[in-house]
């Protein structure tokens, strides 16, 4: 049995596709018939899953009420526990940060990851714990004569946080004085829906191409609640709400290049459009436009020895272009980067399975004008199983991903505790 | 396979739920968008428009007492109207062999007239003297009053006398205090025969109240016959004749005062206040100075709102003697005054519970009504036309015979509205 992530292979032979006589022609078509209905199906799935992204979609930091919110990486267990490594990795996955990856498979996949975490901020004297669950990206492909078809919908823009003090006021224009509640919640973010074709061009290149749109929404809201009053207790709260609607385009290519069965290197590049925030009817506050960035990924890995491979990547997003577009906040640049080693040597539940380490650090674009970028840092560590392999196709893939955590902002420290996991299968 | 596959999904979901309970994080930025909040008093003339009073809501036998009073501060007169029902025709007996046998040829030889004492009113600290009397003259008791016997749409008809007379005199009785919370008149048979019989009741019983400046509710008035058995003439029955119907007459009947709002009585009086709510303040002089004028009232903007009102004198005799509970109601057809129907409370179940201190000599205590929904309806533009009419009304129709007034616009403490606003920037994009 192999192990997909160690393994550095050229382009495959896909079974059945040279044509010897009608009648296994007539059985291929057959196969593409169950292929081509389980790829809608499939499709459908991805669909309704992308559809519930934006709602299900929860907070993972203080520091996603700064700016646009918080950049949500849509990587899968794998490369989160391989140091947060997103491009570059050995081929044959269904990364939507690695869309060359891709073209080694062989049979219809589909995966999906859910990530659960749990974080505690400290800002001076002021504490919180939090946690929750999101689903960072779905993925689904097909394979074909042309390549392999792909749609890629994952998280990009975390924007769910919320603020509340409770503070006495007095009531201008009188002696009253009143305890009050002021909230200021924001609900909702920015994903990316792709659709892309990747193939191998010649034994050693991969290419992919892709375009989409930049989906999401935003509900934003100011509640103030009156907790006691002298002159009553039963006050009705005031509240503001606006909610937008995002929508943009987005596109991008990627590439990937192995060297014989050791190594593997990869780049993509995506670009985003402007990005509309359209207020829905009841909304006073005024629409906006943001110039999202263009994206630069690059990655490699390597077999250091039989059963040990190392990996790195790196990235950059210009955020710096959506700086003009915000009234309450700045946007720098951001850079990420990752690297880690993947250990195959061991059995679990009698399966094949990997051990991954690694370490990734990087910046966060949004911060006020008076404050440095923020820093974030985390340990990984990863666990993948090959729990079904039929030849070389790799049919059933558990990863997990586990991230232990800092984010630094001036004074807010955030500590965080992260587990993902992508489930992965093939060949239905 | 599947068996592994199923142990490591389960064993990550169940990982994972750990964290599904979501716990948003706090940002950052504690106030994101400018937000005050200001109260503002309104001036009747700000605001308001007409106040119209209207009576006749309910009778005083729907009441679950009935007062009876004598030059009470003064003024009051007040006596309570019972029609017994039909005396029994029938007893249950036991006759010399010990069985328990329907008699239906006993004979009434005596019996009381007993008045039970609403204990849970307002009593009379002294021992007062009342008398039972019977009446001499038909009645109808959900329109009976001091100078009517019948006051329906069909049939009009005066008392001979003013007060439900002439009566013929039964007897007057003590009620102490101390005592207990009954009254009782003894009766020989000829009263007995003389108050009903088991054909039917006669024009029924009239209680009154002698001790001058007294006065007092009573909960009910009864008979108990004393009957001598056919089967077993040796032994003596009693028999309860509960009330039929009951009721009180009272006089005077003031009228209103012009200028005044009154809210209670029985029958009941409703105050209704129109308003004119501008949806732009140019004043008062507080607003503008903290907010700016002119400033346009929105329902969004509008916290709460109640209405404040001033304790007025209320006439001799009728002042209240136990807590009013005063409630507020839209009026939703203007044009079917005083019978519009009304909307629900917007003060809550039992309504605002008004000491009845706060009439005490002149009044001048500030009373506050919430009338949010009302006023934040005004001030919703759907399109539909607004209800400008509130109504001031007690909790139950009637509540007590006792009202409460209020004073009106152009007086020292008219009514006002105080408004509490939050107004804050539109919530926006970063």
């Amino acid at each position: 049995m192999t192990n997909v992530a160690l393994r550095f292979s050229g382009p495959r032979t896909r079974p059945g596709l040279p044509r010897q006589g009608a009648a296994r022609f007539a059985g291929q078509r057959a196969v593409r018939g169950h292929r081509l209905r389980s790829f809608v199906a499939g499709v459908a799935g991805v669909a309704t899953l992308v559809l519930a992204v934006p709602a299900t979609v929860a907070a993972q930091s203080s520091l996603a009420g700064r700016g646009l919110g918080l950049p949500a990486s849509p990587m899968d267990a794998r490369s989160i526990g391989w140091g947060g490594v997103s491009i570059g990795l050995p081929s044959g996955s269904l990364a939507m940060t690695d869309p060359a990856a891709a073209a080694d498979l062989t049979v219809p996949a589909i995966t999906f990851s859910f990530q659960s975490s749990w974080a505690s901020a400290v800002n001076g004297a002021l504490t919180d714990d939090f946690s929750g669950t999101r689903f960072p990206v779905v993925a689904v492909s097909y394979p074909s004569r042309l390549g392999v078809f792909f749609i890629h919908a994952g998280g990009l823009l975390d924007q769910r946080s919320t603020s509340s003090v409770t503070q006495e006021i007095g009531l201008e224009g009188t002696d009253t004085r009143a305890r009050v509640t002021d909230e200021f919640s924001s609900d909702g973010g920015v994903s990316s829906v792709r659709f892309g074709v990747t193939r191998n061009v010649g034994p050693a290149l991969s290419l992919a191409v892709f375009g989409g749109r930049n989906l999401g929404s935003t509900r934003r809201s100011f509640r103030r609640t009156f907790d006691s009053l002298d002159i009553e207790t039963d006050l009705p709260p005031f509240s503001s709400v606006g909610e937008w609607k995002y929508r943009g385009w987005t596109g991008g290519a990627g590439v990937g290049v192995r060297f014989s069965t050791i190594a593997r290197v990869a780049a993509s590049w995506t670009w985003s459009g402007t990005v509309d925030a359209i207020p829905t009817e009841d909304t006073e506050g005024d629409g906006r436009s943001y110039s999202f960035p263009s994206e630069l990924r690059l990655g490699g890995s390597a077999l250091l020895a039989p059963g040990l491979a190392v990996a790195a990547s790196f990235e950059r997003t210009g955020w710096s272009t959506v700086d003009g577009d915000l009234i309450s906040a700045r946007a720098s640049d951001a850079i990420r980067w990752g690297a880690g080693l993947e250990w195959q040597a061991l059995s679990v539940f009698g399966k094949p399975s990997s051990l991954r380490f690694g370490y990734r650090g990087g910046d966060l674009p949004f911060h006020s004008a008076d404050e440095a970028t923020a820093s974030e840092g985390a340990l990984t560590a990863g666990l993948g199983i090959d729990l079904l392999s039929s030849r070389e196709v790799n049919l059933a893939r558990l990863d997990f991903g586990l991230e232990r955590g800092n984010r630094q902002l001036g004074s807010l420290t955030e500590d965080f505790f992260r587990l993902s996991t992508t489930i992965r299968v093939s060949g239905f | 396979m599947k068996q592994s596959f199923a142990l490591a999904l389960v064993a990550a979901l169940l990982v994972g739920l750990t964290a599904c309970e979501e716990q948003t994080p706090s940002s950052l930025d504690p106030e994101p968008i400018p937000v005050r909040s200001v109260e503002v008093e309104l001036p009747w003339a700000q605001f308001g428009e007409s106040i119209e009073v209207y009576g006749g809501f309910g009778s005083p036998s729907e009441l679950g007492s009935m007062i009876v009073a004598t030059e009470f501060e003064g003024a009051l007169e007040s006596r309570a109207l019972v029609r017994p029902t039909d005396y029994p025709l029938t007893a249950v007996v036991l006759d010399s062999t010990g069985t328990n046998r329907i008699d239906s040829a006993f004979v009434f030889i005596a019996g009381r007239i007993v008045a039970r004492v609403d204990t849970f009113a307002t009593l009379p600290e002294a021992p007062v003297e009342l008398s039972a009397s019977i009446l001499d003259a038909e009645w109808h008791a959900g329109s009976a009053s001091w100078s009517m016997a019948v006051d329906t749409f069909e049939n009009q008809l005066q008392w001979t006398e003013p007060g439900a007379g002439p009566v013929t005199l039964l007897g007057t009785a003590i009620w102490d205090p101390a005592a207990g919370d009954s009254i009782v008149w003894a009766i020989d048979s000829a009263a007995v025969a003389a108050i009903g019989s088991v054909e039917g009741s006669t024009s029924g019983l009239r209680v009154d109240m002698v001790t001058p400046g007294a006065r007092l509710p009573l909960r009910e008035v009864a008979l108990r016959l004393d009957t001598r058995p056919s089967l077993n003439p040796d032994t003596i029955i009693s028999l309860d004749v509960p009330p039929a119907t009951q009721t009180f007459i009272y006089s005077p009947e003031p009228a209103p005062t012009p200028g005044r709002l009154r809210v209670g009585g029985a029958p009941a009086w409703r105050s209704i206040v129109r308003m004119n709510l501008p949806t732009e303040l140019t004043g008062p002089v507080a607003l503008c100075e903290r907010i700016g004028c002119p400033f346009t009232l929105t329902a969004s903007a509008l916290n709460n709102a109640r209405l404040l009102l001033t304790s007025a004198a209320v006439e001799d005799g009728f002042h209240p003697a136990d807590s009013l509970f005063i409630d507020t109601r839209t009026v939703l057809d203007e044009s079917l005054l005083p019978k519009s129907p009304l909307s629900t409370s917007l003060s809550g179940g039992l309504g605002i519970a008004v000491s009845p201190s706060i009439f005490d000599g002149e009044g001048g205590v500030e009373v506050s009504l919430p009338v949010t929904p009302f006023i934040q309806d005004l001030l919703t533009d759907d399109g539909a036309t607004p209800r400008r009419s509130l109504a001031l009304l007690t909790t139950f129709e009637p509540l007590g015979l006792a009202w409460g007034s209020f004073r009106g616009p152009g007086m020292v403490g008219e009514p006002r509205l105080r408004l509490i606003l939050t107004v804050a920037d539109t919530v926006v994009l970063p």
